[in-house]
């Protein structure tokens, strides 16, 4: 029954993939796009370069180098930085489940529905491994009862044969329920990607809770006799 | 991250392969549930296997089996087959009797009629007998050409007890020969 949402995954698959236009290929565009993303992400602050400045982020503030790949670097173009996009979200999410939440900087739940896909898929493939097991036994005893010409014998055979069978039922109906629920999970994962993706509202809330975030105490100070406001912000 | 994109298709294809389950074939004619399935009554006489295939020009054995006798001590089988589509080779003795100190094989091939006669049984004068299913001849034929044709037992086949007393046969099986 679940298997029946395959093809409704290839072909969204093979759709999202003629449709859209190459997304950035490696962590470095990656990178490069989520340091230009929307305008309400926590301000650059200049002269303060974190240490996981990425290339892009150097091109941008370019920092006085002897090295001569950096000055390669200048003559080249400037890279054409992607925004982040909702299909751009789909298609990562489409290509490994729970990818296209850490590509909405959601890293939390991408990193839950990787853990989740991974055990079912352990699942699945571990109720494949079994089904496929039980199937050689099925086939072995079922070659043996046809070959057989002692009576006790081939009944014997034609027994195990059907435990063979009961297994192989048994395997196959796992498999299917626990394929069924890596495809609805991956399919789910990818479309509330694309629905959580950038510019959406639900992502752009996230966003500015995240920027939000910052540690506030209110104090009076016995010393100079007045209150005292101290806060920190995260920077990214 | 190209061939990442790729991953979901293998994995459909990889799953998507292995739904169909297989029928379960009872076609052993040994098999005395499967006889009592399709109301193939015993004791009989059966052919092992009920079907065959062989290339034309090629050698193949045909083996005779009681099934299910009860206190038999002979048997003589009377088995026809199409003398134009096929000949005898070689005959060869069953085992059903073989724990006997003497015993009768004798055949006879009439190939002009396409009728094979098989004589086997006990010798001597005590009461030895052999009751369930058991191989009774070999048969080794060589197909001629393209054809379809059935090996059958005739109706003077007899399976005697002891005291020579036939024993009713109740079924007779056939083998479907088909050389392509």
């Amino acid at each position: 029954m679940f298997q029946k949402l395959y093809p409704l995954l290839f072909f969204l698959f093979i759709g999202v993939i003629t449709a859209q236009d190459a997304p950035p290929t490696d962590t470095e565009d990656q990178k490069n796009i989520e340091a230009s993303e929307d305008e309400n992400a926590t301000p650059n602050i200049q002269g303060i370069a974190p240490k996981d400045q990425d290339v892009a982020s150097e091109e941008a503030m370019p920092v006085e180098s002897d090295d001569d790949s950096t000055e390669e670097e200048k003559s080249k173009p400037p890279k054409i930085q992607k925004p982040k996009t909702q299909m751009g979200a789909l298609i990562r999410g489409l290509a490994v489940p729970g990818l296209g939440q850490v590509y909405n900087d959601n890293q939390r739940i991408g990193y839950l529905w990787m853990g989740i896909e991974a055990a079912l898929l352990a699942a699945t493939m571990n109720f494949k491994s079994q089904y496929d097991t039980s199937l050689d036994d099925y086939n072995n005893y079922q070659t043996l009862y046809w070959e057989e010409t002692d009576v006790s014998l081939l009944m014997l055979y034609k027994e195990k044969r059907d435990a063979s069978r009961k297994d192989m039922d048994a395997a196959n109906s796992s498999y299917q329920v626990f394929s069924g629920l890596l495809a609805v999970g991956w399919l789910y994962s990818a479309v509330t990607a694309y629905l959580e993706g950038p510019g959406t509202l639900k992502y752009l809330e996230r966003k500015r809770q995240a920027t939000s975030n910052m540690d506030m105490n209110v104090a009076f100070n016995h010393e100079q006799q007045k209150m005292q406001l101290e806060f920190s912000i995260p920077l990214r | 991250m190209k061939m990442i994109r790729y991953i979901p298709l293998f994995l459909i294809i990889l799953f998507s392969c292995s739904e169909d389950l297989p029928e379960d074939i009872n076609n052993n004619p040994l098999d005395p549930n499967t006889a009592v399935e399709n109301n193939f009554s015993t004791p009989a006489l059966v052919f092992y296997p009920h079907e065959i295939s062989p290339l034309p020009g090629s050698d193949f054995t045909v083996e005779v089996f009681a099934m299910q006798v009860d206190s038999n001590a002979g048997a003589h089988m009377q088995i026809q087959y199409d003398q134009t589509k096929m000949h005898v080779v070689d005959f060869t003795q069953g085992n059903f009797y073989s724990d006997a100190p003497e015993m009768l094989f004798y055949f006879e091939d009439d190939s002009a009629a396409g009728l094979i006669d098989i004589y086997t049984g006990y010798l001597g004068v005590d009461s030895s007998y052999v009751s369930g299913t058991g191989q009774l001849a070999t048969i080794t034929f060589n197909a001629r050409v393209d054809w379809e044709t059935v090996i059958s037992f005739t109706e003077n086949s007899r399976l005697t007890d002891p005291k020579n007393n036939d024993i009713e046969i109740l079924g007779f099986g056939e083998c479907a020969v088909h050389a392509q």
